[in-house]
């Protein structure tokens, strides 16, 4: 794709974005920002994107980030060359050991979430924020069914790949989550 | 619970079931690439693509390529080189013609909007002219330093608050005879009660017999 039929592209999709952005951040203004900010990332990095078809959750992936980054920093105006953590990985990890999960199944996870396709991982993104499936169809404006086909597409991935790495059920979660003191006398 | 051991288990709670992919489970359909394709070569002078598109879609994709372009110029967003690409691919073409031979704003006219405003060399200041059809009024053009100050005014009707083309932002290129923009677009919009003043920049060399075209957001006429 070229840089050309990328702008042709959100200049027809703009609307959309600025909504999606408005609901997250709850302001007219810095969703404007956001969406520039996002339109400029996506447009220099263009090379970044492995298939055309992709580009809708790719551009929401950078969107929702940017959005995100916006709402924890006080600041209003970040530069650009600020925001170029937008793509790293690792969000999903951080998130998880925040919450108090183990750092080896947070590493794990963090590992199989890298293996979903763009538009799961964005889903799920979404959903790590709280949000419902009804919520995220509605943000992104898309019908329901097939959002929770994807998300059941991604949870099976993820309990297949989970369980390659030695995580096979939910309640053996739990207990990773305080390993006991080596030599406790028993 | 927090939203990630939710997540987890969901995950390992949810049953393993075989699950079949039809085309109904795209979230986004991928389609509509082809229509950028066609607006993209209509936008560069393809009239074939010209002829498929629907009436105004294109006018309506320019207008909205140029907005989102003088808006991230002013912000400053966007790197220069991406301002300038949409610049030149969004850039109003023959929306509006008027013609006048001295230094400063002479004339300006959008057809389209049945919009005729002539000025006299060196007055600087223009009278009333009703955008007819449109509920608009060209109360001032004011010609000084380089800057040409319009003073519009009429019913401003968002359609809908969060979408742009609520916003009331005319567009105006300068180009002289040799179809080089010579006018730079706004320099600012300033909401008063009424309407919007815009103003924009004057290049040095508007010696040239001038064109200027004011558009207006298609979705409002």
């Amino acid at each position: 794709m070229t840089q050309e039929q990328f702008g042709i592209w959100f200049v027809r999709n703009h609307p959309r974005f600025l909504r999606f952005a408005n609901k997250i951040l709850r302001n007219r203004e810095s969703a404007e920002d956001a969406v520039q900010k996002a339109a400029a990332l996506a447009w220099s990095n263009l090379n970044n994107l492995q298939e055309s078809h992709l580009l809708d959750s790719w551009f929401y992936t950078i969107l929702h980030r940017v959005c995100l980054r916006l709402r924890s920093d006080e600041r209003t105006d970040i530069p650009l060359d600020q925001m170029e953590d937008w793509q790293n990985d690792g969000l999903m990890a951080k998130k998880l050991q925040d919450e108090g999960i183990s750092k080896d199944l947070a590493a794990a996870l963090e590992s199989c979430w890298q293996e979903l396709p763009t538009q799961q991982k964005l889903i799920l993104e979404l959903k790590a924020e709280g949000e419902s499936n009804e919520d995220i169809a509605d943000q992104l404006e898309v019908a329901l069914q097939p959002l929770r086909y994807q998300i059941n597409v991604a949870y099976k991935s993820l309990r297949s790949c989970l369980a390659a790495k030695g995580y096979n059920q939910a309640p053996q979660i739990v207990p990773t989550l305080c390993h006991p003191p080596k030599n406790l006398p028993l | 619970m927090s939203n990630m051991k939710k997540i987890l288990d969901e995950i390992f709670s949810s049953q393993e079931e075989d699950i079949k992919f039809s085309p109904d489970d795209q979230v986004w359909p991928s389609s509509s690439l082809d229509q950028d394709d066609l607006i993209l070569r209509a936008l560069k002078g393809d009239e074939e693509a010209q002829a498929t598109l629907q009436p105004g879609e294109l006018e309506s994709i320019r207008f909205k390529g140029y907005l989102l372009a003088i808006k991230a110029k002013q912000a400053g967003k966007w790197p220069k080189e991406m301002v300038d690409s949409f610049m030149t691919l969004y850039a109003p073409t023959s929306v509006a013609t008027v013609t006048g031979s001295a230094p400063g704003i002479l004339g300006l006219a959008a057809r389209g909007l049945d919009l005729y405003v002539e000025t006299t060399p060196g007055e600087g200041r223009r009278k009333v002219i009703d955008l007819r059809g449109q509920g608009f009024k060209f109360i001032e053009a004011s010609s000084q330093d380089n800057r040409l100050t319009l003073d519009l005014r009429g019913p401003i009707s968002s359609k809908e608050e969060e979408l742009i083309e609520g916003d009331l932002t005319a567009v105006i290129v300068i180009r002289n005879q040799d179809n080089q923009v010579v006018g730079l677009p706004i320099l600012q919009t300033i909401p008063n009660d009424e309407g919007y003043l815009v103003q924009f920049e004057l290049q040095p060399d508007h010696s040239a017999e001038v064109t200027t075209g004011l558009v207006k957001p298609p979705a409002l006429s």
